[in-house]
This record gives C-alpha cells, sequence and structure tokens, in this order.
C-alpha cells in the first residue's frame, strides 16, 4: 500500500493485505529448492556467453535512430508540460499531472518499461536532451568546449544522492505530492542535471541522474539492447546483468532503491503507526526520513554480512564479493517495483496520467479523448493484483539466486559454489519473506 | 509520447493478462433473502419490563404522544448473518432519519431508532439496516422503537411505536446448513472527531465488496471526512453529526481523513 503521504496527491486507493500467509513459507521452500537444483544442474556459467545475443540487423538499429528524434522532442515536451502543469498550480478534482508524470509514468512505468524493452530512458532523458541543446548552441555561439571525458570523479554516487534525495521526496517528505513540491523539485533537478553538465561535460547526466543510472541497471534485465555498432540485438533475458561493471556506487544505488520500496510497504502496512504513531507536517517527514535510511541500512547491512559469510567461505574480501554479486539485486528491485505499483500503475496512477494528459491545465481541454475517462478501478481483480505480488517477489528472487550461481560457478565448481553461496541465500530468503510479509500485514 | 505509448502497451498487455475476469473481484453471492424471521407485532402496552434507569443519556420512560398525520409506522425484518449475528432491516412509512438534529427539539415525523435485545437497550441508530452481533446459540427478542429528536419514544395513546421479532441464532451442530445472504447488507461505522483527530484512534474497517457503508460522524470542529478513492465528502459540525451511506464497490484500501486539518480518521478495508 501507499504511503499516507503519496495517497493524497497521487494514488488514493492501496492494496489489500495478501490473503495467503503460507506463501512466505512457499516462497522460501521454493528459493530453496531453486538453490539446490543448480547445484546439480547448473555447473557452467553460462549467461555471460548469451550476453551478446544475436543480432536483428543493423536496418533496425537505423529505424531507431531515425525514430528516436521525434520520441526524445515528445518526452522533452511531456517533461516540460508536466512542469508546466504544476508550476500552474493546476488540478483536475484531486488530481495533478505534475505529480502523476513523476511518480506513476516515470518512476513506475519507466522502470517497468526498462527492464522489458531495454535502455530506452537513454532516448527520452530530457536532461541529456536539454544538455545536448546547450551544447550545441554553445557550439554554435562559438564558446568553449568541454570535453566529453569516459567518467567523472565521483562515479555513481551523484546518483546515489539523486534517488535518495527523490525517494526522501516521495516516500518522507509530508508534502511531496502537491503542484508546489514537484514543480520545485523538477526545476531544482533540471539545474542539477544541466549545471552538472555545464562543468563535466554530458557524461554527468549518465553518472548524476539517479532515474537513468536506476533505469539502465534493469534495462540489463531485458532481452533486447543495442550495441556499439548500433544494431539491436535480443539476448536471455538476464544475461545482460553479467556485462555490468562490479561496482560499490552502483550496489549503493540498487540498496538505496530497495531499502526505499521497502520502506514505503513498512510505511503503508498497519505495523508503522502502532510503532511510530501517526504524525502529521515536519514530525511525519521527520520519523519517516529516519526509518526510511533505518530500513535502507538494515538491507545494507544484510547484504554485507552475506557478502562477509561468502568471502569467508571463498577466500575474498566481504567488499569484493558484494560488488561482484550486485547485480543479483536488480531483479529483486524490479520485483519489489512491481509488486508495490502494479496496482498503481493499471488502476488509479495510471489511469488518471492518461486521462490528464489530455486535460493538463484543467481548461476543458481533451488532446487525445482521454480527458473524460472515468478510472475503472476493477479493471484488474484484486486476486490478480495480489497473484502480481506474489509472484513479482518470488520470482525476483529466484532471479536473483540463478544469476549469483551462474557467477559463483565461473570461479568454482557447482557444489562448490552452492556451498560458499548458502548465506547469501539466507539474505535472499530473508528479504522475500520480509517483502511478502509486509504486504501480508497491508 | 514514447512513455505513453510504451504505458499503454502495458496497460493493454496486462488488460488481456488479468483484465478478462470481470466476476472474479469477490462480491458476496447477491440471492433473495429465503431466511425470513419477521413478525411486526406491535408491543401491546407500553411497559416491557425493561428498568430505564439504567439509562443514563436519555430518559426513555418519556413517551410523545403522536398528534399528527400521517403517524408513523414501523416494520422489523431480519435475516441472519451467515458469518455472525443478524442484519436488521427496519421499514418505516412517514418517518424521516434525522441525525443531524440528534438530541434536539423533536420535530414531527422525524428522529432515530433505539434498538433493545431482550429488553435492554443495545444502541441507537440513523440507519434502515443494522448488524446486530449475537453469538450465543439462542433465542433473543430484538425489539426497535421509533424515537423523536428528543429521545422520547414514540406513541400512540400510549402504545409505544415499536416493532418486535424474535431471532433463532442456530448452534453450530444444529445447522450446517449455508444461510443464504441477503441482497444488500450493510455495515455502519459511527466515529467520534475531537480536534480533527479520532477519538478512539484510528482503526482500520472491514467490508465486504458490494456492501453499503453508512459512516456517521460527530466532532467538536466544523470539518468534513474524505473518503480517499470514492472521493466521498461528507459535512460535520458540533452538535451536526455527518452522515453518508454509499456502496462500496471499489475493493482495496482506502483512508478517510479531515478535509481541512489532513488527519487521518480511520481506514476502509474493502473486499
Amino acid at each position: 500500500m501507499l504511503n499516507t503521504v503519496l495517497a493524497h496527491g497521487v494514488g488514493s486507493r492501496g492494496d489489500l493485505p495478501l490473503p495467503f500467509y503460507l506463501f512466505g513459507i512457499g516462497a522460501a521452500v521454493a528459493l530453496m529448492a531453486t538453490f539446490v537444483s543448480l547445484s546439480f544442474f547448473w555447473h557452467r556459467a553460462w549467461l555471460p556467453a548469451a550476453a551478446s545475443g544475436r543480432s536483428l540487423g543493423t536496418a533496425f538499429g537505423r529505424v531507431l535512430d531515425v525514430v528516436a528524434v521525434p520520441v526524445r522532442l515528445a518526452s522533452l515536451a511531456l517533461f516540460v508540460l508536466a512542469l508546466a502543469s504544476s508550476v500552474s498550480g493546476a488540478a483536475v478534482g484531486s488530481q495533478r499531472f505534475g505529480p502523476l508524470t513523476v511518480y506513476v509514468a516515470l518512476w513506475v512505468g519507466m522502470a517497468m518499461v526498462a527492464a522489458v524493452f531495454g535502455d530506452v530512458w537513454r532516448v527520452l532523458n530530457p536532461f541529456e536532451t536539454i544538455a545536448a541543446a546547450i551544447e550545441w548552441a554553445a557550439g554554435r555561439l562559438g564558446l568553449a568546449q568541454i570535453e566529453d571525458t569516459d567518467e567523472i570523479p565521483g562515479g555513481y554516487w551523484p546518483a546515489v544522492i539523486a534517488l535518495g534525495w527523490f525517494l526522501f521526496f516521495e516516500l518522507c517528505y509530508h508534502d511531496g505530492t502537491t503542484n508546489e513540491a514537484v514543480g520545485g523539485a523538477m526545476i531544482a533537478y533540471t539545474v542539477g542535471m544541466v549545471g552538472g553538465s555545464a562543468v563535466f561535460g554530458r557524461r554527468w547526466v549518465r553518472q548524476a541522474d539517479g532515474f537513468g543510472v536506476l533505469f539502465s541497471l534493469l534495462a540489463r534485465m531485458s532481452p533486447l539492447y543495442r550495441d556499439n555498432t548500433g544494431a539491436v540485438r535480443l539476448r536471455a533475458p538476464l544475461s545482460g546483468l553479467t556485462t555490468l561493471t562490479p561496482r560499490i556506487d552502483l550496489l549503493a544505488v540498487l540498496l538505496v532503491v530497495l531499502g526505499g520500496t521497502t520502506f514505503d510497504s513498512l510505511a503503508g502496512s498497519t505495523l508503522w503507526p502502532d510503532l511510530v504513531g501517526t504524525h502529521r507536517g515536519w514530525t511525519a517527514t521527520g520519523i519517516n526520513t529516519a526509518g526510511m535510511i533505518v530500513v535502507i541500512a538494515i538491507m545494507a547491512a544484510l547484504y554485507y554480512l552475506g557478502s562477509l559469510a561468502v568471502g569467508w567461505f571463498t577466500d575474498q574480501s566481504a567488499a569484493d564479493v558484494a560488488r561482484r554479486f550486485a547485480h543479483s539485486l536488480v531483479p529483486i528491485a524490479l520485483g519489489y517495483t512491481v509488486a508495490h505499483y502494479f496496482s498503481l500503475l493499471v488502476l488509479d496512477g495510471g489511469q488518471n496520467f492518461l486521462r490528464l494528459l489530455s486535460n493538463p491545465f484543467d481548461r476543458g481541454s481533451n488532446w487525445f479523448g482521454t480527458a473524460d475517462w472515468v478510472v475503472n478501478f476493477l479493471l484488474v481483480s484484486t486476486d490478480a493484483i495480489a497473484w502480481v505480488q506474489f509472484s513479482a517477489i518470488v520470482v525476483g528472487h529466484i532471479a536473483a539466486v540463478l544469476v549469483a550461481h551462474d557467477r559463483a560457478v565461473e570461479t568454482s565448481d557447482a557444489s562448490e559454489a552452492t556451498w560458499a553461496q548458502r548465506p547469501m541465500l539466507l539474505v535472499m530468503v530473508f528479504y522475500s519473506v520480509v517483502g511478502l510479509w509486509l504486504l501480508q500485514e497491508a | 509520447m514514447r512513455v505513453v505509448v510504451s504505458l499503454l502497451a502495458i496497460l493493454s498487455l496486462l488488460a488481456t493478462a488479468c483484465g478478462n475476469d470481470d466476476d472474479s473481484a469477490s462480491y458476496p453471492p447477491t440471492t433473495e433473502s429465503t431466511v425470513d424471521h419477521s413478525e411486526d407485532t406491535a408491543m401491546e402496552g407500553a411497559d416491557d419490563g425493561h428498568d430505564h434507569a439504567h439509562d443514563h443519556d436519555h430518559d426513555h420512560a418519556t413517551l410523545m404522544e403522536v398528534d399528527y398525520e400521517p403517524v408513523p409506522t414501523i416494520e422489523l425484518r431480519t435475516h441472519l448473518d451467515p458469518a455472525s449475528g443478524v442484519n436488521l432491516e427496519i421499514i418505516t412509512t412517514g418517518f424521516t432519519l434525522a441525525p443531524e438534529r440528534a438530541s434536539t427539539d423533536p420535530i414531527d415525523g422525524e428522529g432515530h431508532f433505539h434498538i433493545y435485545v431482550d429488553g435492554v437497550k443495545l444502541r441507537r441508530l440513523y440507519a434502515h439496516w443494522a448488524h446486530v452481533d449475537l453469538k450465543e446459540p439462542g433465542d433473543y427478542e430484538i425489539r426497535v422503537e421509533l424515537s423523536a429528536n428528543n429521545h422520547a419514544t414514540l406513541a400512540v395513546n400510549g402504545v409505544k411505536l415499536d416493532a418486535t421479532a424474535v431471532v433463532t441464532i442456530p448452534g453450530a451442530a444444529e445447522d450446517p446448513e449455508p444461510v443464504e445472504m441477503d441482497d444488500s447488507a450493510g455495515i455502519t461505522i459511527e466515529v467520534e472527531v475531537a480536534g480533527s483527530k479520532p477519538v478512539d484512534g484510528v482503526q482500520r474497517h472491514r467490508i465486504d465488496a458490494g456492501d453499503d457503508v453508512t459512516i456517521i460522524v460527530t466532532g467538536d470542529t466544523t470539518d468534513e471526512l474524505h473518503v480517499h478513492g470514492y472521493d466521498i465528502v461528507v459535512p460535520f459540525a458540533p452538535g451536526q453529526p455527518g452522515t453518508i451511506t454509499f456502496e462500496a464497490n471499489i475493493p482495496g484500501i482506502f483512508e478517510v481523513e479531515s478535509h481541512h486539518h489532513g488527519d487521518l480518521v480511520m481506514e476502509l478495508q474493502v473486499g
């Protein structure tokens, strides 16, 4: 269920508690069964070999390059529209277009699109478009060009900060879904992105845009990607995760998102008010912020402990293990996002976004014929939602176990790898059981 | 608008995948009531043997002669609830429920109900449907009185305007047959707000999808309740309770907050 904070401006409905109490046990058994069977049937790392896939032809890539131009401009237009709507203060009933665009279409919709269709955010990213336009204009005016570097100092930590700031806004700040807040945040974020690229070059957006970094991580699960020549290639789902550079800052991106989503689940459950009472205003903001930091810290500490134990079995440092297996957290992050926000996307959130797209300024316009839509809360049954939630958590963790096993057998044989990976399995079981438990207490 | 196109694509995929089973929304079965223990005998005589001294809040010994036309009538029907207790259906003519004027001067043809179980007052009621939780198997006498706004019981020639029914709560062993549910079961939620916060704390009320929900809110400030999702607003003021009845047809969890202050008052869990 959504946090109280989010419920006011974007979602108006929370999911029912998951009805199946025994499925936490079912999930744990499924994970362990997967783990054990992998040790029997999966002796060789084959995901890295599958990661290059096969080409769908360069023609496809060229078509996409042509289509990308209007799509990029349309995405920029949507961004400007959302910003203008928020700045104008327009609200259609209780709904506002800016917050819907950011919290539903971008945060939830793009995450799922990235995992299925690949890194389309690289084309859609309005900050990159703006930065490119400024660069082009600067060139025309004969101003000094900034050398585009391979990597800016600070790595992906700016993205970690950007995501942490976004999650604070979405889940902690008591007024985070108003037009003023979202409009102001969009302007501040744009200034950060464009200003940074003025100093560090356009590479800055690739490393500081938290959305972009997260979506590109999720996109590695996708069976579709483009290689260096621009050709579109088809690969085994999940195999792209093996191409991820093992880095501590990318691990931090994933842990912040995992912790944030788990905190959202906790804050929406009946456990949270029992724990901290009900508050509003800045008191609520303070308590939520502390709660989110604690949850992120717990998730990170568990992952670190798992890494420490695996490292002890395999004579590696905990940091090495943590980096090498960071990619296994990507399917879990997607699973959590689907479990918590699927109903928001298909019911009131997504439908209101499409509805207000036709009338973002509340001036009676009906640009795309969707302005008269009435939200159909029965589009997906509560049973279907419950199954999606359960499946997303379980399948996400099974994928994580599989990806981690594939990496483990790169350096040792299957039974040894399985033996050494047990602590990480415990962490996965814990993550999934807690995730399901919070959904049962919704 | 690739975001939109993608979103549409996802929506349509999901709609194909899960949206076809319209009837999978878990509504309770809607069948005509076949169990009806109704008896609409008016009580003979005002003295029902009940000791009114126990009623602290109102003086029920007071009768108020109806000197106007049409004379209100009351009929009581009972429907055993398949889960527990009994659902009361109160049918009246010439009588309007006026919770907003409760405890004020009487107005002709206006007022509320008082429910008694085995002669003991259970509660006041502002709706035509009510659930009475009767756990122990056995016979219960349920009586509903018409009360004026000032809580005096309406009467004609000293005879109370009320209706009585005897309900038999079956024992678990005696009655294994499932009892069919009434067409429109209902639930009444009464909430009291002090300074925009709920007096009894934030509670979650569980409601079956498709049931009628009546919310009665009393408060010491002028404010309104906002039921999210349903987007229903119920205004209330000191001495003027707000009341609303709606069908709980959207499954999910919905927050109910005080609109002016933004405090969470309660949650509705439908389905």
